[in-house]
């Protein structure tokens, strides 16, 4: 943990129009003041009224010029989480000017971005985190596991990942004659209950939108590279997915280094199926043993009469996965040491969701680039 | 049992007389001799057969082939189709509260000392052929898109075997991943179904089976099993299917599918590629 008389870091929002989360999440920390929102001027009113909103529930100024912010706030640190289209240029322009990001999950919709943003960060020599889970208990819990040689060396690991959560009408609920539903619409009227994460004009499916958590897992886990990828996929629960083209259902076999061998199965499953927000669980087999681990614990069953249906059952305790996040960003900056998930370790759990959604496309099997 | 009295023997031929019988169901691992295979066929009974570990893919090929060739009225069983837990999960599936399958997930994962002297290393493990079987049932389908990978062989670790991974695509978008091992230390073994259907999901889990148990140091945590209702319900339904007529035969059918799919994985696991399945 850092000391208090550690530097303190000032913090400008880049965006705010998804979960508002992250941006919370590093203000819990005593390292971390948030200092100003901004926003490009051109984006449109309904970002424009987030960022404003979230500026008043923090007590900040909101600035409609990323630059001026960037320049006029004494900033050391980005952090940003607009669209996903948008995550990689917002994170180049802060590292340019020397600034430090944290940014929002996924890293970006196109390839070419991610490249740039590597080069960006490296060249910068700023520090970078892709914000994850890898701080959840569990999660730890199975590192220490692992890390004690408590199974021996890793053979296989399997992740599942399922969000038990609506997305909108179910599939096949669109009435003949009326047009496909708008993702975009869709997922800012999502802002509501925080199920917005896919949001921006293309649409994402959930390899793209939540991969990068449960491949999180598997690459702390293991230090394994992906080196071979077969997947497959569909639209099978909501209306919008299956209008625009974006799996809300995958599974994935991954071939890694080392010999070892993962499997994901990743979904936006729908709200009925698990009782407490969803089934994430790792199972990891090795020459020595093996692990089960049910990501949610510890967890407590709160019931009682009249409860609300959508509220969660059980709830999780002890998770301080967003003050580690940032603590470990804090340290990395006071030590010039190495991030949770710098940009080198996203581009390399992008590249696997990228070859993975080529394999869902054509049914072969796809190597990493 | 409902309309079946029950005689037991562990050898075949010592039962008074075939005659006496209407029906004979061969519990146990599968293994069984050619001659009393051969005398129950000789008897025209209807004979319950179950797909055990000692039942290699190769031997199961070659007797599907010579019951189909006899018109034998030898019916082959997945037992792990009546445990409780996959029935219920059947029926729910039957019933459409879980909608339409999208995903089926299996670990089997064994004991290093579990390994059948049938399992070779140019075939599949048995458990793998009922795995596939299980999966075809629930998803109501065959897959079209098979593909597998196999760990390296480690004989120089403490547990040598076996780590295979099969991921199958299905029409429609459905999908599947089954992985067996047996290579865990000596002692217990795991087991873990969850299905995610288009309305609902099942998860039926050894991780949440399990009772604590404390005699100082780390608890352990004890499977609770699914009891004999598993051997009741196998032997009802083949009762129920010989009172009713009903052609015992199709088991045959519905084995050289998984067999096929079989084939398919094996030659996924030589090529390193996914393989298209045709059918049979």
């Amino acid at each position: 943990m850092s000391s208090s008389s550690s530097k303190q870091f000032r913090c400008a929002v880049l965006s705010a129009v998804k979960h508002d989360y992250v941006a919370r999440g590093v203000a819990s920390h005593p390292q971390f003041e948030l200092v100003v929102v901004a926003d490009d001027p051109q984006v449109p009113e309904w970002a424009h009224e987030r960022n404003q909103q979230f500026a008043d529930s923090q007590s900040i100024p909101y600035v409609r010029d990323v630059e001026r912010a960037l320049r006029e706030f004494d900033v050391d640190v980005a952090i940003v989480s607009s669209e996903a289209e948008r995550h990689c240029d917002l994170s180049i322009r802060a590292a340019a000017v020397g600034k430090h990001v944290i940014q929002d999950k996924p890293l970006s919709t196109r390839r070419s971005e991610v490249d740039r943003l590597v080069a960006a960060v490296e060249q910068s020599g700023v520090k970078f985190l892709m914000w994850n889970r890898n701080f959840i208990p569990a999660v730890i819990h199975a590192r220490d596991q692992i890390a004690a040689g408590a199974i021996g060396r890793p053979t296989a690991i399997h992740a599942d990942f399922y969000f038990a959560k609506d997305a909108g009408p179910p599939k096949g609920s669109r009435l003949p004659g009326y047009p496909p539903l708008s993702w975009q619409t869709h997922q800012i009227a999502s802002h509501i209950d925080g199920s917005d994460g896919g949001i921006g004009r293309e649409p994402m499916g959930e390899l793209a939108i939540e991969g990068i958590y449960p491949l999180g897992y598997l690459q702390m886990l293991t230090g394994a590279r992906v080196q071979r990828v077969f997947a497959r996929s569909t639209a099978h629960f909501h209306q919008v997915n299956a209008d625009n083209g974006a799996e809300d259902l995958a599974s994935v076999t991954l071939e890694m280094e080392g010999g070892l061998i993962g499997s994901l199965a990743i979904g936006r499953i729908g709200a009925a199926s698990h009782p407490s927000g969803g089934e994430i669980k790792l199972h990891v087999l090795g020459s020595e043993g093996a692990l089960v681990v049910n990501e949610a614990h510890p967890e407590v069953g709160i019931y009682y009469r009249g409860q609300p249906a959508k509220e969660a059952r059980q709830r999780r305790v002890a998770n301080e996965n967003d003050f580690l996040l940032a603590d470990n960003f804090a340290r990395a900056i006071d030590t010039d040491g190495d991030t949770m998930m710098d940009a080198r370790a996203s581009l390399a759990i992008f590249a696997t969701i990228e070859a993975a959604l080529e394999s869902c496309r054509t049914g072969l099997v796809v190597e990493v680039q | 049992m409902r309309g079946a009295a029950i005689e037991t023997s562990v050898d075949v031929f010592a039962i008074r007389s075939l005659d006496e019988c209407d029906a004979v169901v061969l519990m146990g691992d599968g293994a069984c001799s050619a001659d009393a295979i051969q005398s129950l066929r000789n008897s025209r009974k209807p004979v319950l057969r179950l797909v055990g570990r000692k039942v290699s893919q190769g031997e199961l090929k070659t007797w599907l082939s010579e019951d189909h060739a006899i018109d034998s009225i030898m019916t082959w069983v997945n037992p792990d189709r009546f445990l409780p837990s996959r029935q219920l999960i059947r029926q729910q599936l039957e019933s459409k509260k879980l909608g339409e399958p999208g995903l089926m997930r299996i670990h089997r994962w064994r004991p290093s000392d579990a390994k059948s002297d049938s399992d070779s290393a140019n075939e599949l493990p048995t458990a793998m052929l009922c795995d596939f079987d299980t999966a075809l049932w629930l998803m109501s389908r065959s897959p079209n898109l098979v593909y597998a990978i196999e760990s390296p062989p480690k004989e120089s670790e403490s547990h040598a075997g076996r780590f295979i991974q099969v991921h199958l695509g299905f029409d429609g978008g459905g999908m599947a991943l089954i992985d067996f091992c047996d290579q865990m230390p000596n002692g217990d073994h795991y087991d873990s179904l969850s299905v995610i259907g288009s309305t609902g999901a099942a998860y039926a889990d050894d991780q949440q089976n399990r009772q604590l148990l404390f005699r100082g140091g780390t608890a352990q945590a004890i499977r609770t099993n699914e009891g004999v209702r598993q051997q009741v319900a196998m032997m009802q339904e083949f009762v129920d299917a010989i009172v009713a007529n009903r052609d015992l035969s199709g088991s045959i059918s519905s084995w050289k599918t998984v067999l096929s799919v079989a084939d398919a994985v094996c030659q996924s696991l030589a090529t390193r590629q996914a393989v298209r399945w045709e059918g049979c």
